[in-house]
């Protein structure tokens, strides 16, 4: 009888920290473009709002304690 | 409005958005969805608390000191924040600008859609403003809708305006005003 091969044999050479590396570089991926075209948005159409900068920086400093926050138990 | 889009001589007379309480409306649920975890959390500790003897013993499974429930729910509140900044950016590039010439309505419908409509003074015929609703009457926010007269009628409408009676009165003062500096041609004399 042929043997047939097990076709999610790869998850049991895989290890958690390789997928924990792309699902987390995934998300930066997204989050960086993201963040670039919110940007490009608020430079472009906004520049003159006080808020513009401020929004920014409020962006990616919650987002920077965010992804401490999620990786910071990971080893 | 940039100066550099506007004409030679056009000055802006109003910017206008949304009412601040229109942008708290659409973050609300994501102050809500932020919050699940902890409701998760809390409800596993109470299912816990309900069955002692539970062989699978998710309140720590579903805790805060767990590495793994810490990076679901911290990639979980990444996407929620972005989804929140971007109706609060949305937010602030929808606008609406009266100048002494014409009104601009600059319509942000997503990153990648966005909409810019002139309609200019000389063409308003109506102005009209609704304040329907209860928030809306005790805050004090409403619609202006402005038609334009000709062949094909236009129409820019702001909702969700602070003092819509105001915005009008500025617009049917602006038109006026335009109306009254408009040299007058007359056509076969």
């Amino acid at each position: 009888m042929p043997v047939i091969p097990n076709p999610l044999s790869f998850l049991s050479s895989t290890s958690i920290e390789s997928v924990l590396a792309v699902v987390i570089t995934l998300v930066f991926i997204w989050w960086a473009i993201f963040t670039l075209v919110v940007v490009y948005h608020w430079f472009k159409y906004s520049r003159d709002n006080v808020i513009a900068v401020p929004a920014i920086v409020v962006h990616i400093v919650v987002s920077g304690w965010i992804f401490v926050f999620a990786t910071g138990g990971l080893h | 409005m940039d100066a550099a889009h506007l004409h030679a001589g056009e000055k802006v007379v109003l910017s206008l958005r949304k009412h601040p309480l229109i942008l708290v409306g659409k973050l609300i649920p994501f102050a809500f969805l932020d919050y699940l975890p902890y409701l998760l959390v809390q409800m596993s500790e109470y299912l816990r608390e309900m069955n002692p003897t539970t062989m699978v013993n998710l309140a720590d499974a579903l805790s805060f000191d767990s590495p793994w429930m810490r990076f679901i729910v911290g990639i979980y509140w990444l996407f929620i924040w972005m989804g929140a900044f971007g109706v609060f950016t949305d937010y602030f590039l929808d606008r609406w600008v009266v100048t002494n010439e014409r009104i601009i309505d600059v319509n942000q419908k997503s990153f990648w859609s966005r909409q810019v409509a002139s309609l200019f003074l000389h063409r308003v015929q109506n102005v009209e403003t609704d304040v329907s609703g209860f928030f809306h009457t005790i805050f004090g926010f409403g619609t202006v809708s402005v038609e334009s007269a000709g062949a094909e009628v236009n129409r820019i409408r702001m909702t969700g305006l602070s003092r819509p009676e105001h915005v009008r009165d500025v617009i049917l003062r602006e038109a006026a005003r335009h109306e009254t500096e408009r040299p007058i041609v007359r056509v076969g004399m």
